[in-house]
């Protein structure tokens, strides 16, 4: 089907669940269409790419057209449901008569500055095929394969590859990295009907506009105005690590970094508004990082102390010191505990040491050498332009503004939710890369930063409610 | 009300003291000048002594060549020192002359670079860009080539600060401002935004100081918040790092010179494509070894990439042993010269443990050499 089945491919089941989510949230206003075509294109297409690893799984092959033509049905199916109640009708379309308005012309620049960036990006990805390095030793690997050999090939590490030649295996140094990734790069190669550097990367490029939309309706959800919500995702798109993740195509941390941001804001739209919808929505998309890097099990937990304090307020804060108290305690007491848990297989968990199946053993060990360089690549290179210095900027407003007689920006649960998660990826941040041997990928300069971009949706977004509450504050 | 007036002299204000920030910053840590006189200079191949007249080398060593090396009391930054000089009467009439420095990125290695016949005279060395020069300078040191018809005697050695006028700093800043690269490995990591060496004067910490202090200015001044004029101060400055990403970006589009690696990449594929076909896909039952001494190298993963769906090694720094190999097997070996030995005549590959009788497919510097296991191994 060549490159068009391959686009068929990638928005079929970005169109359904986009559909899909809008069906669910009916209306027209505040970005909710933005909402669903953002959200919808992440969703739709790690759902694609999970049903075709579970038709590999049980089936073995790896033929796409049965579950193309089951997301076309399923998109044309809510296609027609959305027109029915008539979603798709955008009514009078009233054109700006005042462009010297900063209301027309802010967006329109902002816009502006997006497409150019995608243009650029788009460019790149197309010219430079599979550049980065996990892409092709690892993830896309995976996926050429897949694609070659149209089975579902099992990867095993070189050892077991080395003692059996029987298995039918291939060998994979990253063989217990979760798969959810080289499916997505697999799906739209396997309707080319060949392995296809461009087309296989083409998921990464939808992310652009797709993150774009979702933090844009997310943030209108909100109640932040068009041209403030569409700086916010102006911000997140300008950071020059997303477009190089995007360029450079085939890395997993911008999936689990677009559902980690999504699942943020929907959980905090769920507090604020106590719609269920939000709860399934970050539940869903909070679940699904899980399947995209061992990381997101971990940046999983964010959400419980989250949960606690939105729940209980005050006595949620003193439950958390409690249970992080009686943890330390516990485990000091008896010298650490084991166990296994479903997901992460055997867990041994010390004041000193955790290890699980799943994502390997860390040994807590206060690490040299850290610091100069995490400075140097948070306030002196350019990755994340001024993000950094902001956030250091918002963390140091939110407990400075305890001291105001209302708290402030901590004054709602949901703020003190919001303000717990942020602490919650800073303190894991800080323990990764100061305790553990982890510390390494920050003086090599390889991951440290990638960690980082797992939290920045959901800190722009942050940063976006901080503003809304000052603003709404001035206001009232 | 916005006071417009006041918005801007803020701006101009933030912008002055950004660059007194700057100032501060490079005067703190700018390498000093320093000079190095006979007594640091030590014999490191050849024979010297020091005497009155200054640190002579009077004869090479049997391989033809004479070293002297300066250990330096405190590592420097290389790119502190753009300069440097030396005093060595008779190093002209030396056969050949050079130099060498150790950093600390690898103190055990020196890099040498041979001096031209206008630094021999001068005594003056320009560093700037020299991709070499970088890290933290541990020791520099002199080769002279042999023989010597007279001495050669090191009387100075010279590291010359950076310009500390405020015109060089200018020019300095502006350098990393329009410093654009192209697309590397780490850029799936990190953008630097600056020049690789560069960690005071870049573009983010300048913006980051020119928003705070135009901030602080106005909110001063006023004596009052502004919140949208302070977020428009701040935006500000995120465009503006924006648009010099956005120019490098525009850059890369169709750069004239392609990388090296990259085109090397390129052969190797076309010619594993070739072999896929005639070979290792005629016998998809076939392992194929990549063997390599580093055994995660670019050549190692591009090698297996390329292979795709076949039945390839994650790479090993052996060769298989009886129990991982059979016949109709395929070995890729990358370098390993001193580990491994191919007699052409006897049809056999060899390391210190395994002897696999093979037959040579092809050998090339993108493919390595790549060999077929013949029965009876």
């Amino acid at each position: 089907m060549g490159g068009l089945g391959a686009i068929l491919a990638i928005l079929a089941p970005a169109a359904a669940a986009a559909f899909f989510i809008k069906w669910w949230f009916p209306g027209q206003r505040d970005g909710l269409w933005p909402l669903a075509l953002g959200v919808g294109y992440a969703t739709g297409l790690l759902a694609a790419a999970a049903l075709l690893g579970l038709q590999g799984r049980f089936v073995g092959t790896l033929s796409p057209w049965l579950l193309l033509a089951l997301w076309v049905a399923l998109a044309a199916a809510m296609a027609v449901k959305l027109e029915r109640r008539g979603d798709f009708s955008v009514g009078e379309l009233a054109l700006p008569t005042d462009w010297r308005a900063s209301a027309v012309w802010l967006p329109a620049a902002v816009l502006g500055l997006l497409v150019v960036r995608f243009l650029s990006l788009a460019i790149e990805q197309w010219s430079l095929g599979l550049f980065a390095w996990d892409a092709f030793s690892t993830w896309s690997y995976r996926a050429r394969v897949w694609v070659e050999t149209g089975r579902w090939v099992p990867f095993v590490f070189p050892d077991t590859w080395l003692a059996d030649r029987s298995a039918g295996a291939q060998a994979l140094g990253a063989a217990h990295y979760p798969t959810l990734v080289s499916l997505l790069s697999a799906w739209p190669a396997l309707v080319v009907g060949r392995w296809h550097e461009a087309m296989a990367n083409l998921p990464w490029l939808g992310l652009f506009p797709a993150l774009a939309a979702g933090l844009y309706g997310l943030a209108r959800q909100w109640g932040l105005s068009v041209a403030t919500a569409l700086i916010g995702a102006w911000a997140l798109l300008s950071l020059p690590l997303v477009g190089g993740q995007i360029a450079l195509a085939g890395y997993a941390d911008i999936w689990l970094a677009t559902v980690l941001g999504f699942a943020f804001a929907a959980a905090l739209l769920a507090q604020r508004s106590g719609d269920r919808r939000f709860v399934i929505l970050a539940v869903v998309l909070a679940g699904t990082g899980v399947f995209i890097k061992a990381e997101g099990l971990v940046w999983l937990a964010f959400f419980i102390p989250m949960w606690l304090v939105y729940q209980w307020g005050l006595k949620g804060w003193i439950a958390l010191g409690v249970i992080v108290a009686a943890s330390v305690g516990l485990l000091a007491a008896t010298g650490g505990i084991e166990f296994t848990a479903p997901g992460l297989g055997p867990v041994a968990l010390s004041l000193d040491r955790v290890a699980t199946g799943r994502t390997g053993v860390f040994e807590f060990v206060a690490q040299e050498g850290v610091l100069t360089p995490l400075i140097v690549h948070l306030f002196v290179f350019d990755t994340w332009h001024l993000l950094v210095p902001l956030l250091l900027l918002a963390l140091v407003a939110s407990v400075g503004s305890l001291a105001r007689d209302d708290n402030g920006l901590l004054a709602e649960r949901w703020q003190q939710a919001a303000f717990i998660w942020v602490l919650s990826a800073v303190a894991a941040f800080y323990l990764l890369f100061f305790w553990t041997p982890a510390a390494e990928w920050v003086r090599l300069g390889t991951s440290g930063n990638r960690i980082m971009l797992h939290f920045a949706p959901a800190l722009v977004f942050w940063l976006m409610t901080l503003w809304h509450s000052i603003e709404r504050r001035s206001a009232s | 009300m916005i006071s417009r007036n006041k918005l801007l002299y803020s701006i101009i204000a933030g912008f002055a003291l950004s660059w007194l920030a700057m100032v501060l910053i490079e005067g703190g840590i700018a390498g000093p000048s320093a000079r190095y006189d006979s007594t640091a200079f030590k014999i490191v191949t050849g024979q010297g002594l020091l005497t009155q007249s200054g640190f002579e080398v009077t004869a090479p060593a049997e391989s033809g060549q004479a070293m002297v090396v300066v250990e330096l009391p405190k590592p420097l930054e290389a790119a502190q020192i753009p300069q440097l000089t030396f005093k060595a009467p008779g190093i002209e009439r030396a056969a050949g002359a050079g130099m060498f420095w150790v950093t600390a990125a690898d103190p055990t290695r020196g890099t040498p670079m041979p001096l031209t016949l206008e630094q021999v005279k001068t005594g003056e060395v320009n560093l700037e860009g020299n991709p070499n020069w970088r890290g933290e300078i541990l020791r520099v040191g002199f080769i002279v080539q042999g023989p010597l018809g007279a001495p050669v005697v090191f009387r100075e050695l010279g590291l010359a600060g950076m310009d500390q006028s405020f015109g060089a700093l200018v020019t300095r800043v502006a350098r990393q401002w329009t410093h654009f690269s192209g697309w590397d490995g780490g850029a799936v990591n990190f953008y630097l935004g600056a020049e690789r060496s560069e960690r005071r004067l870049t573009p983010l910490l300048f913006t980051t100081f020119w928003v705070l202090f135009a901030a602080l200015v106005y909110v001063v001044w006023r004596g009052e918040q502004r919140r949208w004029v302070i977020a428009a101060v701040v935006l500000g400055g995120w465009l503006l790092l924006d648009l010099r990403w956005q120019l490098d970006l525009w850059q890369r589009h169709g750069q004239d010179e392609p990388d090296p690696a990259l085109m090397a990449d390129q052969r190797r594929q076309t010619l594993l494509s070739e072999l896929k076909e005639r070979q290792f896909d005629q016998r998809p039952d076939s392992r194929i070894f990549i063997i390599s001494a580093d055994t995660t190298s670019y050549a190692v993963y591009r090698t297996r990439y390329h292979l795709g769906a076949t039945n390839t090694s994650f790479g090993l720094d052996r060769l298989p042993s009886a129990a991982e190999r059979r016949a109709g097997d395929y070995l890729i070996v990358f370098g390993l010269r001193d580990r491994l030995e191919f007699s052409r005549s006897r049809g056999v590959l060899e390391s210190s443990t395994e002897s696999i009788p093979v037959d040579l497919i092809t050998n090339s510097p993108e493919t390595g050499g790549i060999f077929r296991i013949r029965s009876g191994s």
